[in-house]
C-alpha cells in the first residue's frame, strides 16, 4: 500500500460515500467533454457565423445549410451548460443535507465512528472538508472549462456575463456556493437528524440564498453612470444595464419617459436635452464576484460554526 | 479501588419539558465487574449507556468513566447501541477494517475475526440477518480492546444457541483480560449467572444496586402469620386469607419462630421491586458512589 | 478434561455446580491426579456464566484439598475422591445386582428408591 492511500477516518468517509465519490466522478468526466465539445462547436460557429447566400453562390454557403447545422445551436447549449453549473450547489446542499448528515443521525451510523476512537468533532471535521475539498476541485474544474469553451463562440452567444445562471458559472461565486451549500447541509443534518427532512431544508435554504443574491446582486458593488447630451447614446452589448431616463433642465431625473415621451405624465420630459443610464460595465465582474463570494463564504463560516456548536452541545 | 463507572446527580432530559429519561442517578460500577442493567423498556438504562459512552451530554451531574470523563476515556471503552448501527453499504470485511483504520494502535484483528466467526467476509452488511449484524457490531467493539464494555440490549434479536455463543465469547474476553462488562436488558434469565453485579433502573432512578450476593443477602422473603414487621424495612408485603408473604430488608435478626424464612431468588428480588413502586432504594457499599468521592464537578 | 454443564433452573448455586461435577469426575475417575482442570476462560466460553463464579468453585476445590493453583500453568487435581473409580470390582458387582434385579422385574424407580433407601440405613447418624 503506497504511503498516499488515505487511511483512518479519511478512509472511512471516502468508503461510505465512495458511491457518491464515483457517480461525481463521472459527472465530471462528462462535463469536462461536453464542453469541450462546446469549445470547438463554438469555434465553428464563429467560423460559419460570416455571410451566406439564398440561392448559394459559389463562395457562400446556402443559408439554409447554416441554420440547419448543429453547431448553430451552440449558445442554446453553452447557456443550458450555465444553468445547469449554477444549479450544482442545489444538489450539493440536498447530498450534504440528506446523505453526509441527515442520514448518518437518523440511521444511528454516525456513532459508529463515535465509539471507536473518534471524537463527534473530529468526524464532523473530517466529514466537511473531505466534501470541500472535492467541491472546490470539481467546482474550479468547471468554471474554468466553461469560460474557456465559452470564450471560443462568444460572437454567436446570447447570453451576456451578468445574466443570473452565466455570472454564478463563469466565477468563483459558484464555489461558494458549493460550500455554502456543504455547511447549510451539514447544519441542517445536525439539526434535523432526518435525511428527507435535512435535504429538504439545505436545498431550500441554499435556494433562497441564490434567489436573494440574484436580486440584491447589483447593488453588491457601485454602479456607474454615463450621462449624455443632446442625442441618446447606447451602452455596448456587454454592459449590465440597471436603469435609464432623462434630466430635464432642472436637473429632475425620469425613468419611464425614454420612449414615451408623448404620454401624459412625460410632459415634463419634452424638454429634456440629457440622457443618463446607472450600469455595470464588464469590468465590474471581478468586483461583483468577489463580494459576493466573500458573502457567501461568510455565511458558510457562520453555519459551520453553528453547526460545531450544536455538535458540542448535544454530543460530547 | 478504581471504578468502572461512577455516576453522580446524573439527569439528562430531552426537550425542554417532559419527564427525564434518567433523574439524579448515583451509583458505581466496580472495575473489572460483569454488570447487569435491568428495567422495563424506557426505565432510563439506554439513557444512562450513552451518557457513559460520552454520546450525549448529561442535563446535570456528572459521570466518570474508568477514572475520567468519558470523552478522555473514548478509546479504552466500547458501546455497543441496541439497534447495532453499522454502515449497510460495507462488507463484513471492509467493517472489520473500518474498525482498524479508526483504532489505530489498539485494534487487535484476530479478537475481532472470532467474534465475526464463520460470516462470509464479502457479505454486505445490508444482507445480513439481525444475529448477524450483532456479531459484527461486536466485533467492532471486542476488537479495540476495550476496558469497559457498554452494550445496550446486546442479545436481543438473537436465538438462544447465538445467543449462548455471543455471551460466552464476552465471558471469555472477561475472562481473558480482565473486561469489565456493563450491559442493559429487560430480560432477566439472559443475566442470569453471567452478571456478579446488577442494577435496577425503572423510571430513570436507580431502585437497586450492588453485587447480586450482597442484595440477595439483604433480603429475606418472609410467610406466616399477618404481624407488624417493624423494625424491619418492607419491600413488598401481600396478604392472602391469614397468610403474610413479604419481602424485607431485616434490620436486625428476623423472628424465625413466628416467620418461615428463605433467601429470595433474583427474581423474587426484582419482580418485588418493580410491583413496589414506593420502595425505598437501595445501594450496597459498593455500588454507592461516595459524597466526597474523587469527581470534580 | 471435564467439561461443565450448567442448569440454571435447578435452583443450585453455579459455582456449586462446578464443584460438585468436578467431585463427580473425580469421583469415577474420570479426572486423576495431575490432570488440569479447564481454564476459567474455557469454562466461561462454553457456558456463558461469569468468569467470578468459575474463580469460585476452584478456591472452594482448592480449600478442600482437591485441586492446586499453579501460577501461570492452570490449576491441577491433586488427589482423587473416593475409592470407586469407573473400573473398580465395586462397581462391576453393583451393575450386576442392578441386572438381576431388572431381570426380576423391578422398574428404574424401584430400584433408586431400594438403593437409597439402603443408603439412607447404612449412613443413618452420620452427618456427612
Amino acid at each position: 500500500m503506497s504511503a498516499l492511500a488515505p487511511q483512518g477516518l479519511t478512509w472511512t468517509v471516502l468508503r461510505v460515500h465512495h458511491r457518491a465519490l464515483l457517480v461525481s466522478g463521472a459527472f465530471l468526466v462528462l462535463a469536462a467533454v461536453a464542453l469541450i465539445w462546446l469549445r470547438s462547436a463554438g469555434q465553428e460557429a464563429v467560423d460559419r457565423n460570416g455571410p451566406c447566400a439564398s440561392p448559394p453562390t459559389p463562395d457562400l454557403p446556402d443559408c439554409a445549410d447554416v441554420a440547419l447545422l448543429p453547431s448553430s445551436d451552440v449558445a442554446g447549449y453553452v447557456s443550458l451548460a450555465s444553468t445547469v453549473i449554477a444549479l450544482l450547489p442545489l444538489a450539493v446542499a440536498l447530498y450534504a443535507g440528506a446523505v453526509l448528515f441527515g442520514a448518518e443521525l437518523e440511521r444511528g451510523t454516525a456513532r459508529v465512528a463515535w465509539t471507536q476512537s473518534v471524537t463527534p468533532g473530529r468526524w464532523f471535521a473530517t466529514k466537511l472538508v473531505l466534501p470541500a475539498v472535492v467541491i472546490t476541485a470539481g467546482f474550479s474544474l468547471l468554471s474554468l472549462l466553461y469560460r474557456w469553451a465559452r470564450s471560443a463562440g462568444a460572437e454567436v452567444l446570447g447570453d451576456q456575463w451578468h445574466y443570473a445562471d452565466v455570472f454564478v458559472a463563469m466565477g468563483p461565486v459558484v464555489l461558494a456556493y458549493g460550500l455554502l451549500a456543504l455547511a447549510v447541509g451539514a447544519l441542517a443534518g445536525l439539526l434535523v437528524r432526518r435525511a428527507l427532512p435535512a435535504g429538504g431544508i439545505a436545498l431550500a435554504v441554499t435556494g433562497l440564498v441564490m434567489v436573494l443574491c440574484e436580486r440584491w446582486r447589483s447593488d453588491l458593488w457601485p454602479p456607474a453612470e454615463q450621462v449624455w447630451r443632446n442625442s441618446r447614446g447606447e451602452l455596448g452589448n456587454s454592459a449590465w444595464q440597471l436603469e435609464n431616463g432623462l434630466i430635464t433642465p432642472t436637473g429632475r431625473r425620469l425613468q419611464d419617459c425614454v420612449y414615451t415621451v408623448t404620454s401624459p405624465g412625460c410632459r415634463e420630459a419634452r424638454s429634456a436635452r440629457q440622457w443618463y443610464t446607472v450600469h455595470h460595465p464588464s469590468d465590474h465582474f471581478w468586483p461583483l464576484q468577489l463580494v459576493e463570494t466573500g458573502i457567501l463564504l461568510a455565511l458558510a463560516a457562520l453555519a459551520t460554526a453553528i453547526a460545531f456548536r450544536v455538535l458540542r452541545r448535544h454530543h460530547a | 479501588m478504581t471504578s468502572a463507572l461512577e455516576a453522580h446527580g446524573l439527569t439528562k432530559r430531552y426537550g425542554r419539558r417532559g419527564d427525564p429519561a434518567l433523574a439524579d442517578c448515583t451509583l458505581r460500577v466496580p472495575a473489572g465487574r460483569v454488570c447487569a442493567l435491568v428495567g422495563p423498556n424506557g426505565a432510563g438504562k439506554s439513557t444512562l449507556l450513552a451518557l457513559a459512552a460520552g454520546l450525549t451530554r448529561p442535563t446535570a451531574g456528572t459521570v466518570r468513566v474508568l477514572g475520567t470523563d468519558p470523552v478522555t476515556a473514548r478509546e479504552r471503552v466500547a458501546y455497543v447501541a441496541q439497534d447495532k448501527p453499522l454502515y449497510p453499504q460495507l462488507t463484513v470485511a471492509e467493517t472489520l477494517r473500518l474498525g482498524a483504520e479508526l483504532n489505530p494502535g489498539r485494534w487487535d484483528a484476530e479478537a475481532a475475526d472470532r467474534v465475526v466467526g464463520t460470516l462470509d467476509r464479502a457479505a454486505r452488511v445490508r444482507a445480513l440477518s439481525g444475529g448477524q449484524r450483532t456479531r459484527v457490531a461486536l466485533a467492532l467493539a471486542l476488537g479495540k480492546r476495550p476496558e469497559l464494555l457498554l452494550l445496550d440490549e446486546p442479545m436481543a434479536d438473537l436465538d438462544p444457541l447465538a445467543r449462548h455463543q455471543l455471551m460466552g465469547t464476552l465471558m471469555a474476553d472477561a475472562a481473558e483480560r480482565g473486561t469489565g462488562i456493563v450491559m442493559s436488558s429487560h430480560i432477566l434469565s439472559e443475566l442470569e449467572g453471567v452478571c456478579d453485579h446488577l442494577f435496577l433502573v425503572t423510571g430513570g432512578r436507580v431502585r437497586l444496586g450492588g453485587g447480586i450476593d450482597d442484595l440477595l443477602t439483604a433480603h429475606t422473603l418472609l410467610t406466616g402469620p399477618v404481624r407488624d414487621l417493624a423494625p424491619h424495612t418492607v419491600v413488598e408485603a401481600r396478604v392472602t386469607g391469614r397468610q403474610l408473604t413479604a419481602l424485607v430488608r431485616p434490620d436486625g435478626p428476623v423472628d424465625t419462630t413466628t416467620w418461615h424464612t428463605t433467601e429470595p431468588t433474583l427474581e423474587d428480588l426484582l419482580l418485588a421491586h418493580l410491583r413496589s413502586p414506593d420502595a425505598p432504594p437501595l445501594l450496597t457499599p459498593s455500588a454507592a458512589a461516595d459524597a466526597d468521592g474523587a469527581v470534580a464537578a | 478434561m471435564v467439561e461443565y454443564r450448567i442448569d440454571r433452573r435447578s435452583g443450585v448455586a453455579t459455582y456449586l455446580q462446578i464443584v460438585q461435577q468436578t467431585k463427580q469426575a473425580l469421583r469415577l475417575g474420570l479426572l486423576e491426579p495431575g490432570d488440569r482442570l479447564p481454564t476459567a476462560r474455557e469454562v466461561v466460553e462454553a457456558t456463558a456464566i461469569n468468569p467470578n463464579t468459575v474463580l469460585k468453585a476452584y478456591r472452594e476445590l482448592e480449600r478442600e484439598g482437591l485441586v492446586e493453583a499453579r501460577r501461570g500453568l492452570g490449576t491441577f487435581v491433586r488427589r482423587t475422591l473416593g475409592s470407586a473409580p469407573a473400573d473398580s470390582p465395586l462397581r462391576g458387582e453393583l451393575a450386576d445386582w442392578a441386572a438381576r434385579a431388572r431381570a426380576a422385574g423391578l422398574e428404574r424407580d424401584d430400584l433408586t428408591a431400594l438403593f437409597t433407601s439402603v443408603l439412607d440405613q447404612l449412613y443413618e447418624g452420620d452427618d456427612s
